[in-house]
């Protein structure tokens, strides 16, 4: 596809409609602001540069969140010695390793429920630092997808693009993303008033 | 269902065949006959309705705190950019253009 005034607006179009998601997904990636703005800037002239090999228009916000990701490998890669390094595979550690985790039954819980709805009240009282904490603990893929799906609303066939890998494997990532996600809140739960007792019975399991 | 209409295209689930599906379910990503079969259990299984209910509301709870807006700073990064590629883009179209006005081409000398 030759690059002409019409595709410059388009992929300008796209560019700034997806922005907002861009430069979430960076500071996910990245953790740090100033970092996650380089990356978005990094990714978007990378993206121009290749977007004559883009034949399929469609398909541009996976193809612009695949570049993204892998100017963030390629970043990282080059400077392993940075603290902010870590592993780029499926094998990142994880609290939870078999993604059966599951917040709900721990709160649905029949000395709970006789005074109210524990669920409903834990999820009101999340704050939003400590979902932001427990996401930013999560390992880079599981974080990723997490990412993508939970908070961009992508459907697992663009995020399986978006990441280069088989939609099984984002299927997989997204359950242990999850469970990791939901076991990190369930720590701080203690700190939430109504899940106190919860946390007390849990762990004389 | 709740207008009591009989779908004999669906069959009736269990709550592990449910649960198993929880996830693809809340995702949008099963097809309109499990979406249905999912949806008759919920209304009329209280456990997994409330499962299915806590999910949601996390789901939609990470999403609202996750979100993130780009800063102005970058904003206008993105866009000096783009005005680049822009003028990059205009100045290799002209490159393309078949040369017949002798004299516009600053490259042009043989002759």
């Amino acid at each position: 596809m030759e690059v002409t005034a019409d595709s410059g607006a388009f992929f300008a179009g796209q560019v700034r409609g997806a922005m907002d998601s861009l430069y979430g997904a960076a500071l996910k990636l990245t953790r740090n602001a100033g970092e996650a703005e380089d990356l978005v800037a990094e990714a978007v002239g990378r993206a121009w540069s290749a977007f004559q090999s883009l034949e399929d228009r469609s398909r541009f916000r996976p193809w612009l969140f695949r570049i993204l990701t892998n100017t963030y490998i390629d970043r990282y890669r080059k400077r392993r010695d940075s603290p902010a390094m870590e592993s780029w595979d499926d094998s990142g550690a994880c609290d939870d390793d078999d993604g059966n985790f599951s917040l709900f039954e721990r709160l649905h819980q029949p000395f709970l429920l006789w005074w109210g709805n524990p669920e409903q009240e834990y999820v009101n009282k999340l704050l939003r630092e400590d979902i932001n904490r427990a996401i930013d603990a999560l390992p880079a893929v599981f974080r990723l997808a997490v990412i993508l799906i939970d908070v961009e609303g992508f459907a697992y066939r663009e995020a399986a693009e978006a990441l280069g890998v088989p939609v099984n494997t984002v299927r997989s990532r997204l359950k242990r993303g999850r469970a990791c996600l939901q076991k990190a809140l369930w720590k701080h739960a203690g700190d939430i008033g109504v899940t106190k007792s919860a946390t007390e019975g849990a762990s004389l399991r | 269902m709740t207008d009591g209409k009989k779908n004999h295209d669906t069959r009736a689930i269990d709550c592990a065949e449910a649960m198993r599906q929880l996830f693809d379910y809340l995702d949008g990503e099963v097809e309109a006959a499990a979406h249905e079969e999912i949806h008759r259990h919920l209304d009329g299984c209280r456990s997994c309705f409330s499962r299915v209910e806590f999910e949601k509301a996390l789901k939609a709870r990470v999403r609202k705190a996750a979100r993130s807006r780009a800063p102005d700073s970058l904003k206008d990064r993105l866009d000096v950019l783009i005005r680049g590629f822009a003028v990059a883009g205009e100045a290799a179209a002209r490159d393309r253009e078949p040369k017949t006005r002798a004299g516009k081409d600053p490259r042009k000398s043989r002759g």
